[in-house]
């Protein structure tokens, strides 16, 4: 005790001495950061493929968190150090907003959802329809993640909700509700279409009319010390370039959700 | 209030500690006469829950309940129903997690137990049951309640495992811990409150009996 009290000058002086240069380069040349980014799990792997350019054309480095939207919504209001956040739906990002936590020009739609049938060999809306009692159907908590609640306008949609009902497994987000079907506890599951693309499945596609569109929304957290690197994140996402690839990982691009909305 | 919660967590720790005890008293008392090379091993696998992350044990079970596997496909061959997100399910996982917390307090009685009593016991030719009817069991009555009450504790307490092999299904699955969770994720903190500070009276309540009790037979107080 004695020792490290005498020794906490001359760190505090390390300390200094270390930092010191790297402050005075910040000053001149934007220096390389580590960004912080909350991922909802329905975007987690078309996201690691996106950070990847990022990084090469920035030089910064991401470093990505999966969780459900709630989840890290929760985790943002009590303090985690999260950069940007990326949710699955509208509503957690608007309420970072209305609780003074981000700007409202920082919360910005990168991506529509769509929704798909894992685990059918034929016709996954067949095999919703042809369901016996013994056939179990992992979805989404309605309550918790957009991608349940989604799925369960649909299911009300095609007239099979009340008696499905019995039949289903939540998962307490879109990833877990996946994995339920890929360790053989299910048949079949209702999940992103991003994650069919991502994990290469054979998957039955949704209609999107169906439900309410899943409109996803990002946003910059402003308690971040390195608020530009974020918004320079943000505006990368949702940049033309990244949009045209959104397609191919499973979402309805922009310009499809702003006619919609 | 989350009821339906409560109550399902009330019955998956009875029923899972009734399991545990009947499996725990004849394991304790094996290992505490048992001089063996394995006792180390067999001592550490019983006491691996109390290390290992609950997400271990709830992957590993969701990975042996599915249907695409032997335990699981034993169990559907048995009784017509897959195993997983069902209570079964997870009395099983709780069994399995709380198990240190019903052997080890055993095995220390039984262990504490005077091997002098019981020869002569054998020497004035008691009979086994009265033996146990009446050196036994006595003796180690104490440490067989903190088994049961912290069995009970620990399983009203498990999370990582339900979560993992449970599926949230209202009245099967969703037990207080489960229940609670949902209501933070949906951010909906006035029920949360509620079912935390249930959560809190209830087990705190729990374990300063089991403390009241294990301070009235002269003992100290000790986690095991």
């Amino acid at each position: 005790m004695q020792q490290s009290v005498k020794g906490l000058p001359s760190l505090i002086v390390l300390a200094v001495g270390l930092l010191w240069p790297s402050v005075l380069i910040a000053e001149s040349t934007p220096q390389p950061v580590t960004l912080n980014v909350a991922v909802a799990a329905n975007f987690a792997k078309p996201l690691a493929e996106l950070a990847r350019d990022y990084e090469t054309k920035s030089g910064n480095t991401v470093r990505i968190t999966v969780g459900s939207s709630g989840a890290l919504f929760a985790q943002i209001v009590h303090g985690a150090p999260f950069d940007v956040f990326l949710s699955a739906d509208a509503k957690r990002p608007d309420a970072l907003v209305e609780q003074g936590l981000a700007h409202t020009k920082d919360a910005l739609i990168y991506a529509q959802g769509r929704l798909a049938v894992a685990g059918a060999n034929e016709n996954g809306l067949n095999a919703l329809r042809n369901a016996t009692d013994a056939t179990r159907i992992a979805i989404a908590d309605p309550r918790l993640a957009p991608y349940g609640s989604a799925a369960q306008q649909a299911l009300t949609a095609m007239g099979l909700w009340s008696q499905l009902s019995a039949n289903l497994i939540r998962g307490s987000n879109i990833q877990q509700t996946l994995q339920f079907w890929q360790t053989g506890n299910v048949q079949l599951a209702i999940v992103a279409a991003s994650q069919c693309i991502g994990y290469q499945l054979n998957c039955t596609l949704i209609d999107a009319g169906l439900h309410q569109p899943i409109i996803q929304k990002l946003v910059v957290v402003s308690r971040s010390a390195q608020v530009s690197a974020a918004r320079e994140f943000a505006g990368f996402m949702v940049s033309d370039d990244v949009q045209q690839q959104l397609t191919a990982l499973g979402y309805l691009p922009l310009a499809a959700s702003a006619g919609k909305s | 209030m989350d009821i339906q919660a409560l109550w399902l967590t009330a019955r998956l720790a009875l029923v899972s500690t009734l399991i545990l005890m009947v499996i725990a008293v004849p394991l304790a008392w094996g290992l505490s006469r048992w001089q063996g090379a394995g006792k180390a091993l067999v001592q550490a696998v019983i006491a691996l829950p109390l290390v290992l992350p609950p997400t271990v044990l709830g992957f590993y079970l969701l990975i042996a309940f599915s249907p695409n596997n032997a335990f699981g496909q034993t169990w559907q061959a048995l009784f017509g129903t897959p195993l997983a997100f069902t209570f079964e399910a997870l009395v099983i996982g709780s069994v399995l997690y709380s198990l240190p917390f019903a052997v080890q307090p055993l095995h220390a009685g039984f262990c504490q137990l005077q091997p002098a009593l019981l020869d002569t016991a054998r020497m004035l030719k008691l009979p086994g049951v009265a033996r146990w009817r009446y050196i036994v069991l006595p003796a180690i009555a104490p440490h067989a309640l903190i088994a049961a009450g912290l069995s009970f504790a620990h399983t009203i307490g498990e999370f990582g495992v339900v979560l993992m092999i449970g599926g949230n299904i209202p009245g099967e699955t969703r037990v207080a811990s489960i229940a609670l969770f949902d209501h933070v994720e949906a951010l909906d903190y006035t029920q949360a409150h509620q079912l935390a500070a249930v959560l809190l009276i209830i087990s705190l309540a729990m374990l300063a009996m089991l403390y009241w009790r294990q301070g009235k037979g002269g003992m100290q107080w000790r986690v095991m």
